[in-house]
């Protein structure tokens, strides 16, 4: 079948629609040419019974559709607007959970600059006593279990008083208690490598202390 | 066997079903299937074929609205027709208040032609002489086969269905269908030169 045919078979079958007679499976659907030629031999029809008034007007079914179509344009967009404001739970509950989410989001927005006021306050406050070359100096960090910066502060230097002091003390309560032979012995090796190894320290503090960094 | 009018009727509750389930073009169906009639009916009663296709276009508007509450109890031209009339008779009375309070300097003063007959702003884009096109129509008819135009005139003019041509001229309804169609596409060729 050409193309020609099935286009005559199609009209034909729109001319029995159009008289009544069958109506196609399926939905309906006509395009541009069917509408007027559905139009052309309803205009022959009216002709031949005397309807038609003086004056004929090809493009009026045209027109009635296109308003047609506006209109259910128009209660299609109010309809959809009513649903999503009044009827659809779901819609409803997503706005709720956006309102929700908004306030929560600011709530913590909040929570977190004040949370980093207070803290930059405290640390402002904490290091107020410290001078510019102090704060330069804690970042050399310790060595050995010991800060060496607090070197160049006296700071240290109080701790190691305290330790002179504390050792002087540990050494009488030697003296008080008595101890076994090999016991002194081993505690003699431990003292001494104890001493050894703080003149090591001492010694490498001072050499650190004599040339500050910078 | 089934009648012309019931075969129509039919067809028309078919089509008000479909449009009922959404289908659109099945009231394209009905409107161009209707549309004379019902503008014969405004025109009646108005008086004025202007008014008369306003009346008209209201009439089907107002028709789609409300066909989710027809029930197919009488036929759809019958319920067409009371839409059409009660159209027609609120038109008139609102015209006629309309002519007594004229506001000279409102919008709707351009709306208006130097007789004071109201002009639509959707003019039609084209309008033909109705003598022209019945003219053409029915020379047209005149140099058809006589079967085929035997065929067109029990269907268009007669009413019948295509059954009842069938037992009427002794012819397959196949034949009718085709009879009828070719008629119909013969007289439409002759139609185009009025560019319809």
């Amino acid at each position: 079948m050409d193309k020609t045919q099935s286009y005559e078979l199609k009209a034909e079958q729109l001319s029995e629609l159009f008289d009544g007679q069958s109506l196609p499976e399926g939905s309906l659907s006509l395009d541009a040419e069917a509408q007027r030629q559905l139009n052309r031999w309803s205009l022959i029809g009216a002709s031949l019974r005397g309807e038609l008034g003086e004056r004929v007007y090809p493009d009026f079914a045209r027109q009635v559709m296109e308003r047609i179509n506006e209109e259910n344009a128009r209660i299609m967009m109010t309809d959809q607007a009513a649903l999503n404001r009044e009827e659809h739970p779901a819609a409803r509950f997503r706005l709720k959970l956006r309102k929700a989410a908004l306030y929560v989001t600011q709530v913590a927005a909040a929570a977190a600059i004040a949370m980093i006021t207070v803290f930059g306050y405290q640390t402002w406050n904490a290091e107020g006593n410290y001078s510019l070359s102090e704060a330069a100096d804690a970042t050399l960090g310790p060595v050995g279990g010991v800060n060496l910066a607090s070197f160049q502060n006296g700071i240290e230097q109080q701790n190691l008083t305290r330790y002179e002091a504390s050792r002087a003390q540990l050494e009488q309560n030697k003296v008080k208690s008595p101890v076994s032979p090999a016991e002194g012995q081993d505690s003699a090796q431990l003292r001494q490598l104890q001493q050894r190894e703080v003149e090591r320290i001492n010694q490498y503090l001072r050499n650190y202390v004599s040339t500050p960094a910078y | 066997m089934k009648s012309a009018a019931n075969a129509v009727d039919l067809s028309d509750n078919e089509l008000v079903k479909r449009v009922q389930g959404g289908e659109i073009a099945a009231y394209n169906v009905l409107v161009i299937r209707y549309q004379h009639k019902v503008r014969q009916i405004a025109l009646k009663i108005c008086g004025n074929e202007a008014d008369s296709g306003d009346i008209a276009q209201e009439a089907f508007l107002k028709a789609y609205k409300a066909l989710g509450s027809f029930r197919g109890e009488s036929a759809f031209y019958t319920w067409l027709y009371r839409i059409t009339v009660n159209v027609a008779r609120s038109y008139l009375e609102s015209s006629a208040k309309n002519r007594n309070h004229v506001d000279v300097d409102g919008e709707d003063i351009e709306a208006q032609d130097i007789r004071g007959a109201l002009v639509t702003g959707d003019t039609p884009d084209r309008i033909i002489e109705s003598e022209e096109l019945h003219r053409a129509i029915f020379t047209a008819l005149g140099e058809l086969a006589p079967e085929l135009k035997q065929a067109l005139t029990l269907r268009e003019v007669e009413g019948l269905s295509y059954e009842e041509i069938a037992a009427l001229t002794h012819v397959p309804i196949g034949t009718v269908r085709s009879r009828i169609f070719r008629a119909r596409q013969y007289i439409e060729e002759r139609m185009t030169e009025l560019e319809v």
